[in-house]
């Protein structure tokens, strides 16, 4: 286990995996993880595959405007959820992480209540789908803006640092948002700092349709961390073993005072980059075919399977009881009920400005 | 003459700089950029290069002393213009000293007074300021009035917001108040003005006497469908021709003091006359009414009684007394009552006017009478005679000072030296502004009309 | 009491705020060893060390971002941008993290933090050292923007901008900084944002200004009074929200308004406030409200001082309100 050397080297050629394709542990460490862990990681990827299924069924019966689908990212998004100290250390999400998002304990009354923006929504509606955030558990809510938020995560970071308050700061985006100023500007200054913040990329290989060939010449992403004079991580995520000891040690790393990390994720997008996307006019099928082959949930199965930690039995069970909590979940979120229209004009300030209740007043007379 | 080196501006924001230290003495000559001076300024130390080659005549300030930017600092000469070039010395004020009248009271300390908190000091290099006030005539002076308000090419009236407020609060037309800003614009003091005339002129026969308070117009009628009739109802909006109407007539109604003189006329000889001459006219391709020679005959009276061809000038309370004779002629048209103005009738014979009059009417009823056919009437006739009532009360035409309105001519039984004799009669109603016109000269007024119609004749002496 | 300029009033804001609260911190380039290329931050560094007054990468991004992140932690943090001309690569963190992230969270997340920049011209800066940027923030939902003109409200407003919970863009006429002096209670107190002040009483015609363009908005009410027209002169002080119910009291009483700032005119604040005197007094107006302003060019370098509204500018727009 992880003492007080680090177990990975940063930068290697090949992406970090733990766990062959065939589901075999490859490790040069013992596996020393108690079995309802294990369970609760395929667990995890499970609920996160069937919310996305779940979410396809919302924009086609008309209950929602807007998805990111994020199967394929399962395994990536049940390590990084493990990895962290859940409610303690603050996450900074990206609009793909809703499978992040229930790997973290977000209720998924609270997950459908932003899908429909309702009243079942802890942010009262306010955002479009797939932009999620929770204050009780420290993650900040999601901006559409890309890598807008990697400079408020190193800014928390350094505030965790002043405060010596022993959390970290993990953020994760997309391959698209790496090409951003305000991606080099954050982690660069989390590095100047030191702060304990941990900048984690899922590359799925696709910001929409632009390839990540036309997204940067760098070899690979994690090879851009030496331009922060940070270690890079290239890992298998869709090997949730290797994603979440990677994720783990960077993590503890950063919280012992050794500064930031850059992990880079490889990923698929199994669906569109939206519901408002069409993937076949940039690549071929047979590309995701073959990348569903390498399915992350399927890959840890046959895992679970030679640990003696699967059987049939036990698979049907957990997908029935996963899909019953989904549909209450909807269904209780549905019974929340529209948000007042006149919460449009709460929390743009604390106290709200004359003007804003000079034009909430306009409404109410419209409504009257 | 030396010339004055000045603390240049050292750096964004810097106000001020304090000598450190002189390079050179005074007499030492300098080369054009050499280092003279070192000046600090909270943002920089820098040594000063010299504008200028020549021999620095003099240290206008000294090592410590505080200088504001722009303020000069040595004077420096040619080298053969040293001599007596050591002036008297003009040393930059110190900060300092300039500073205790920048310092204001700062008010209450625990909170904000919204007092004179900021005094600014003078700029850098202070702007010269063109007050345009100084420069031109006190504000507020129109140079002309026009009668009424100006209006835009759509007829809207040119007025600052608050004088339309006003004038609406106070019941009165905008359109009736002469503006006295650029172009007309009627302000809040036109309209006050306006209010004031209006009140002393209706509060009797004592105006001076008594005090200006604004009169205070009875509101406008609000009306509201009786219960049960709505639906029953037509909404036509109050626009164009009809609008103009209705204004011309409140402001006539409102502005003016009518009074009404009735009389008649014994036209059987003109009757005669006309029923000779309308062959004659038709053969030059005129329809000849009465009407022409009503206006010559009025034309005629005008010139006796000029107070009925005259008008009251509001705004520069006078009476305009007018030395031409243009008459309106009230025409009814399915759009409304239009009142085209003959020009000149003194100078034009009842033929020309009897075709003019054609031409006019023509116009009227199919709306091609162009704005300058309305306008300039001094007195105006309104022909209640074709429609055949009794008499009427004409409304004056303002800013003219009387109305005429004549009646359809009957035949009626009239005493004639004892005998009851069958004639052609025709009532009249004068209706005059009893500011402009006294009683007594409207009767004779009309008393002149119903001469000259009554002999005809006459009206061909009058001809030019 | 001290006499203090701008520079230090600003510099007497932070302190004492950074002792009065531990989570009050300062960041910017430079703003550290060198004290701030103006000296605003002049002995802080010295004085709470280098994690609470913070030297940064030069990247506006980074600093903003970075405070709306420390922010959400928990700090109160105080940014410099070193002139407003260059807020724009950090323009994004501003409008679509710091403004929105109240509203985007449901309230959840705030960001309490200030980001003082000087701003205007009148420095030979030229374009991008002279801009007044604040239509920009005004006009962006949950920003708060104030634009000072002297010592004693820029401590007192400084304090205030700190000590909201929302974000607080903080302008600083560079001007001005040494320009005025003012005595400066060393005292606490604080001035409320959103309240504009009367800097002089007058009854013929309202001049409505703030910041820089206020040296200019009182020699020209000194000018009016010497051909005997008493001009009424308010500092708005916050252009956002501005305070409407002083400006409209006041213009209701006179009739007659100005609005004075040198920032461009098109789309400006003192467009919005025009406006909202057109709307809401348009019957108790004697003349339209007009506007004073910079132009709708760059900032130009060699016309420095003719760019930004003059006494003589503003003189003649008085004098077409007072003849209309």
């Amino acid at each position: 286990m992880i003492k007080h050397s680090w177990m990975f080297k940063p930068f290697s050629d090949l992406p970090i995996a733990l766990v062959d394709e065939g589901g075999d542990w490859v490790a040069d460490f013992p596996l020393e993880l108690p079995p309802d862990f294990l369970r609760g990681l395929y667990r995890d990827m499970l609920a996160a595959r069937l919310l996305d299924e779940k979410f396809v069924i919302l924009i086609r019966t008309g209950k929602t405007s807007f998805i990111a689908p994020h199967a394929g990212h399962e395994a990536a998004q049940a390590g990084i959820a493990q990895a962290l100290q859940r409610g303690h250390d603050w996450l900074f999400p990206y609009y793909r992480d809703m499978g992040l998002m229930v790997a973290m304990g977000v209720p998924l009354r609270e997950i459908f209540g932003q899908m429909l923006g309702n009243a079942a929504d802890p942010a009262k509606g306010r955002q479009m789908p797939s932009h999620p955030g929770s204050k009780a558990l420290n993650i900040f809510t999601v901006c559409s803006a890309i890598a807008s938020h990697i400079p408020p995560a190193a800014g928390a970071a350094i505030s965790m640092k002043l405060k010596g308050s022993g959390q970290v700061s993990v953020c994760t985006f997309g391959d698209g948002a790496t090409s951003e100023g305000d991606w080099y500007a954050g982690i660069n200054f989390a590095a100047v700092q030191g702060a304990p913040a941990v900048f984690a990329c899922l590359n799925n290989r696709y910001a929409i349709s632009v390839d990540l060939s036309h997204q940067t010449a760098a070899h690979r992403i994690a090879d851009k961390a030496h331009a922060f004079g940070i270690p890079g991580y290239r890992v298998d995520g869709m090997d949730v073993l290797g994603s979440y000891f990677v994720m783990r040690e960077v993590i503890e790393r950063a919280r012992a005072g050794h500064g930031p990390a850059l992990v880079e994720l490889e990923v698929y997008r199994y669906g569109p980059h939206s519901s408002a996307d069409d993937d076949s006019r940039y690549r071929p099928k047979e590309e995701v075919e073959a990348a569903k082959r390498r399915d992350p949930i399927e890959r840890f199965r046959r895992f679970l399977e030679k640990q003696g930690l699967w059987n049939l039995e036990w698979e049907e069970m957990l997908r029935a009881d996963l899909k019953a909590q989904i549909d209450r979940a909807l269904e209780e979120a549905e019974a929340m009920g529209e948000v007042p229209a006149l919460a449009m004009f709460d929390d743009v300030f604390a106290e709200p400005t004359w003007n804003l209740r000079e034009q909430r007043e306009l409404v109410r007379e419209e409504l009257r | 003459m030396p010339k004055e080196i000045v603390l240049p501006e050292l750096a964004e924001s810097v106000v001020e700089g304090e000598i450190l230290k002189w390079l050179v003495k005074e007499g030492d000559l300098l080369k054009k950029d050499q280092p003279f001076v070192e000046v600090m300024t909270d943002k920089v130390t820098v040594e000063l290069p010299s504008p200028y080659a020549g021999v620095l005549v003099q240290k206008l300030v000294n090592e410590g002393d505080i200088v504001k930017v722009h303020a000069p600092i040595a004077l420096i000469a040619e080298p053969g213009e040293v001599a007596g070039a050591k002036g008297e010395p003009a040393r930059a004020p110190s900060v300092q000293a300039q500073e205790e009248r920048s310092i204001v009271e700062p008010g209450n300390v625990a909170e904000d007074t919204g007092e004179e908190l900021s005094l600014f000091k003078p700029d850098k290099k202070p702007e010269q300021v063109k007050n345009p006030f100084a420069q031109t005539a006190p504000r507020g002076v129109a140079v002309a009035e026009p009668p009424r308000a100006a209006t835009n090419p759509y007829g809207r009236v040119i007025a600052v917001p608050a004088a339309r407020k006003l004038a609406r609060d106070l019941g009165l037309d905008i359109a009736q108040i002469p503006g006295s800003g650029p172009n007309g614009r009627v302000r809040v003091e036109d309209v006050k003005s306006y209010a004031e005339r209006q009140a002393s002129r209706v509060e009797g026969p004592a105006p001076a006497a008594l005090a200006p308070t604004p009169v205070q117009a009875p509101a406008p009628v609000q009306y509201k469908s009786p219960k049960g009739y709505e639906g029953l109802e037509e909404r036509v909006p109050l626009r164009g021709l009809r609008r103009a109407i209705a204004n011309q007539m409140v402001a006539s109604h409102l502005y003016t003091v009518r009074t009404l003189s009735v009389d008649e006329a014994d036209l059987t000889e003109l009757v005669e006359l006309r029923a000779r001459l309308k062959a004659e006219a038709l053969g030059q391709g005129v329809k000849l009414s009465y009407l022409p020679f009503i206006f010559k005959a009025i034309a005629r009276a005008l010139k006796k009684f000029p107070s009925l061809n005259s008008s009251m000038d509001e705004a520069r309370q006078e009476i305009v007394l007018k030395k031409y004779y243009n008459i309106g002629m009230a025409v009814a048209t399915e759009a409304g009552l239009v009142v085209p103005v003959l020009k000149d009738v003194d100078r034009k014979s009842v033929l020309e006017l009897a075709a003019e009059v054609n031409e006019l009417a023509e116009k009227a009823r199919t709306g091609k009478l162009a704005p300058e056919d309305m306008t300039g009437s001094t007195f105006s006739v309104t022909n209640i005679g074709s429609i055949g009532a009794l008499f009427s009360f004409p409304i004056i035409n303002v800013p003219d000072a009387a109305i005429l309105g004549v009646h359809s001519i009957q035949k009626r039984p009239v005493v004639i030296e004892d005998e009851i004799r069958v004639r052609h009669m025709m009532y009249l109603s004068l209706s005059f502004d009893h500011r402009l016109v006294d009683g007594a000269e409207a009767a004779m007024f009309c008393k002149e009309v119903i001469r000259l119609l009554q002999k005809p004749d006459l009206l061909l002496l009058e001809a030019i | 009491m001290p006499t203090l300029t701008i520079i230090q009033a600003i510099n007497a804001a932070l302190d004492e705020e950074m002792a009065r609260d531990t989570r009050v911190m300062v960041l910017g380039e430079d703003v550290g060893k060198r004290g701030g290329v103006f000296l605003a931050t002049e002995g802080l560094q010295q004085k709470y060390g280098p994690d609470r007054v913070m030297d940064t990468p030069l990247s506006e991004a980074a600093i903003i971002g970075a405070a709306v992140g420390m922010a959400a932690h928990g700090m109160r943090p105080v940014a410099e941008i070193q002139f407003a001309d260059y807020v724009f690569p950090g323009f994004d963190q501003l409008v679509s993290q710091a403004a929105k992230l109240r509203y985007r969270s449901g309230g959840q997340f705030t960001a309490p933090m200030v980001v003082r920049m000087p701003t205007g011209g009148g420095v030979k800066g030229g374009h991008h050292h002279s801009q007044s940027p604040e239509a920009h923030f005004a006009h962006t939902a949950g920003l708060k923007v104030v634009v000072v003109s002297g010592p004693y409200d820029t401590k007192g407003l400084l304090k205030s901008a700190i000590r909201d919970d929302d974000p607080v863009v903080f302008m600083e006429p560079k001007r001005l900084y040494r320009a005025v002096k003012e005595e400066v209670p060393s005292q606490e107190y604080l001035i409320p944002i959103g309240k504009a002040a009367i800097r002089r009483q007058g009854h013929d015609l309202t001049l409505i200004s703030y910041g820089g363009s206020m040296v200019e908005t009182q020699k020209a009410a000194e000018e009016l009074a010497g051909v005997g027209i008493s001009a009424e002169v308010i500092d708005l002080r916050t252009v956002m929200p501005w305070d409407k119910e002083a400006v409209l009291a006041s213009v209701a009483r006179t009739g007659r308004a100005l609005v004075i700032a040198e920032a461009p005119r098109m789309a400006s604040v003192a467009s919005e406030v025009a406006a909202t005197i057109a709307e809401e007094l348009l019957d108790q107006l004697e003349a339209p409200p007009l506007r004073v302003t910079g132009f709708d060019t760059p900032y130009p370098y060699a016309q420095d001082k003719l760019y930004m509204p003059t006494v003589t500018r503003i003189l003649n727009a008085a004098k077409r309100v007072l003849d209309y």
